[in-house]
């Protein structure tokens, strides 16, 4: 059974635009089966949702399903909170101050921008026609951000987060021995 | 700053702010406000309870290590699972190399990963949801447990993912579809 409207999905996590309007064609299928699993069963503002699931089996199907496999997820062990916790303190206690919010030193941390500047400068003739590799790219990057290491900030170079899979696998494998 | 907030608490920018300056409270509340997404997160990246949540505790040490990389373009909770896909993507690669050193060794490989079964869990349903789960391509497996279980945006989950918006909500119809055939097969609900 399929009740499209032809208006697309709606807004994400916006509820109150599924309160049926008199003259309007109800939400369909695919709007409902997005939302089923960010759907609250006692939130009155999904009442379009509840009209389309009383008419349509194939989507209360879906719905039990979801339901079914929500009540289900697993949680996170305690160990976790604990862990965060007596690891924050025991670096509380070994720094005098959390270790998150201690700094390098300012004159270390000039040193290390200085080397970083001066060996662009020196490398970047050298580096020119690596453009294409997905190495150098990273390391050509015209914006390079602040490496991270386990301790404290390391060199210039690339923030992770920002990279695709690909090519942070690459760029791991080019750094393994 | 785009920051999760609690009906019942202050935002996750306050929480921050606090527990960088070593509020220990505010670092609890922080932690057991997402420490669910991103076990799951990290549980069904890394199929495996106890290296999950070693990596979860990791994620928020290093979180909050680098709270100045935090720039408010996206939720905060967006931000700390994008910290931890890294740190699962880390422990996959240390993980692979054990393997490979075994194989060298001639020893039995047999991870983890490749294991659905050994994931630990609680009841009989998990397992089956989680050995159902684990089943799925990764992209499909992530884009259903954020959605399902997170209730994060596509746009999230496609970010998460390395995917577009359109291609987070394939991902998880296509997962649940799947879900559905495997587990109305084996499980009676």
């Amino acid at each position: 059974m399929s009740m499209s409207n032809g208006r697309g999905t709606p807004e994400e996590g916006n509820g109150s635009s599924l309160v049926p309007v008199p003259g309007e064609p109800s939400i369909s299928c695919a709007e409902v089966r997005d939302l089923l699993p960010l759907r609250d069963p006692a939130d009155a503002g999904y009442a379009g949702l509840e009209e389309h699931l009383g008419g349509c089996p194939e989507c209360a199907a879906e719905a039990r399903f979801v339901y079914w496999m929500r009540a289900l997820r697993p949680e996170p062990p305690a160990a976790i909170l604990t862990g965060v916790l007596e690891r924050a303190r025991d670096e509380a206690a070994a720094g005098g101050t959390p270790r998150w919010h201690r700094r390098p030193p300012r004159a270390l941390a000039w040193t290390l921008a200085a080397a970083a500047a001066a060996g662009l400068a020196l490398g970047i003739g050298f580096l020119s026609d690596r453009g294409a590799d997905p190495v150098w790219r990273i390391a050509l990057d015209p914006e390079p951000a602040i490496w991270y290491g386990d301790e404290w900030v390391v060199a210039g170079g690339p923030v992770p987060d920002a990279l695709a899979d690909e090519l942070l696998m690459a760029l791991l494998e080019e750094m393994d021995p | 700053m785009t920051t999760g907030q609690s009906p019942d608490g202050p935002d996750d920018a306050e929480l921050l702010a606090h527990a960088q300056r070593g509020d220990e409270r505010a670092l609890n509340l922080l932690v057991r406000r997402h420490q669910g997404g991103v076990y799951r997160f990290l549980l069904n990246f890394l199929r495996d309870e106890d290296q999950a949540a070693d990596a979860a505790q990791n994620t928020f040490l290093r979180a909050l290590r680098r709270l100045d990389g935090f720039r408010g373009d996206s939720s905060f909770r967006t931000w700390l699972v994008s910290i931890a896909r890294n740190e699962a993507l880390s422990l996959s690669r240390t993980r692979r190399r054990r393997r490979e050193e075994r194989l060298v060794e001639g020893d039995l490989v047999s991870g983890p990963a490749d294991a659905p079964d050994e994931v630990a869990i609680r009841s009989d349903e998990v397992r089956r949801v989680q050995e159902a789960l684990a089943r799925l391509p990764e992209k499909q497996r992530l884009s259903v447990s954020l959605r399902l279980f997170d209730q994060l945006s596509f746009r999230e989950i496609g970010a998460l993912t390395n995917s577009t918006e359109g291609a987070a909500r394939v991902n998880y119809h296509y997962g649940i579809g799947r879900l559905r055939e495997w587990l109305d097969e084996h499980v009676k609900r």
